[in-house]
């Protein structure tokens, strides 16, 4: 029986390969958050993935998911705590900051996650090919932002 | 102000990409027609900033856009109103909706504080290579059930956040 001629395809856009493919580029260890997640994209760890990432000397959340925005990549960065004494006036320069964001067109949000009552930057990355340039250059801007929160550089006239 | 900065990518539009001033105008013309009749929308002139007021719901919701940003982006805009007076409940409704930015991160909904009139607002950012009247006209619908939510209780009542959330932005 003859062998049907192989059929040639194009390649499909992979996002969540891109993800990896980025990552690994810029040397950013990552493991899985859930337990039975797979660190090899090929054996499918589902729709939705949640990483622990290294970048340089900090480390952010990432979350991509296949079923929703599978050409963005969600990553939170912890800043840290709110000042224990006072906090009010750092409320209103988070606040505050986000408008500035949002008039801007940009798509970065300040907020506290709620179990752990800390300040986070989240953003939205895009894994558009082509995008990896500006993939690495806002992945590491939001993860140094954590030191600088850390140094008290951001918002520093609403430290106590 | 050490301000979060955001890098921004600037690249000049391809010959077959329509300018943000022509994806604004027809985006506008649409809305006009989902508005009603006694709110026309005026055209932007030039390429300055845009702004539209707008009642929706009985709250004053604002279109805001200025098509020299890239990416060209619509934020729509609902005032919640001033922060609330007293340390103690100031805290807690700025720690709520800096949780409710938390929860509706990467939606484009955010909530922020404008200093030059000390009030807290509702903001919505909607790309406008993807944006259409109707999901325009649904955030404005969305943001202004939200922001009556806060005037009733600065989200801190006994609903649950998330299932009051997702409501108003379902209405």
């Amino acid at each position: 029986m003859p062998t049907p001629p192989p059929t040639f395809r194009f390649a499909t856009h992979d996002p969540r390969r891109l993800l990896v493919d980025w990552l690994a580029a810029m040397r950013c260890a990552w493991y899985p958050v859930e337990l039975g997640a797979a660190l090899n994209p090929s054996l499918d760890p589902g729709s939705l993935l949640a990483a622990q990432c290294r970048v340089g000397t900090e480390t952010v959340l990432l979350q991509h998911d296949l079923e929703n925005r599978p050409d963005h990549a969600r990553v939170v960065c912890v800043l840290g705590p709110l000042p224990g004494r006072d906090p009010l006036p750092m409320l209103l320069s988070l606040l505050q900051a986000n408008l500035l964001i949002a008039l801007r067109g940009h798509g970065a949000v300040l907020g506290l996650e709620a179990g752990a009552d800390a300040v986070c930057l989240t953003d939205e990355l895009s894994l558009a090919e082509g995008a990896e340039a500006a993939f690495r250059v806002r992945l590491r801007h939001l993860a140094s932002q954590a030191a600088r929160w850390r140094q008290g550089q951001l918002f520093p006239e609403a430290w106590p | 102000m050490g301000l979060v900065s955001v890098p921004t990518t600037h690249r000049t539009p391809r010959m077959t990409e329509p300018r943000a001033t022509d994806l604004l105008e027809r985006l506008l013309n649409a809305l006009s027609e989902e508005l009603p009749a006694d709110r026309p929308l005026a055209p932007p002139r030039g390429e300055g900033p845009f702004l539209f007021d707008v009642e929706i719901a009985s709250m004053p919701v604002t279109l805001r856009c200025d098509p020299r940003h890239s990416p060209a982006c619509l934020t729509v805009a609902c005032p919640l109103g001033p922060v609330p007076e007293g340390d103690a409940l100031a805290e807690a409704a700025l720690r709520q909706l800096l949780r409710v930015s938390q929860l509706t991160a990467g939606s484009g909904t955010v909530a922020g504080y404008e200093p030059g009139d000390r009030r807290l607002h509702l903001l919505h950012v909607v790309p406008l290579a993807t944006a259409s009247a109707r999901l325009l006209l649904a955030t404005m619908t969305g943001l202004a059930h939200m922001a009556r939510r806060w005037r009733d209780d600065h989200f801190l009542g006994a609903a649950p956040l998330a299932d009051g959330l997702s409501a108003s932005l379902r209405a």
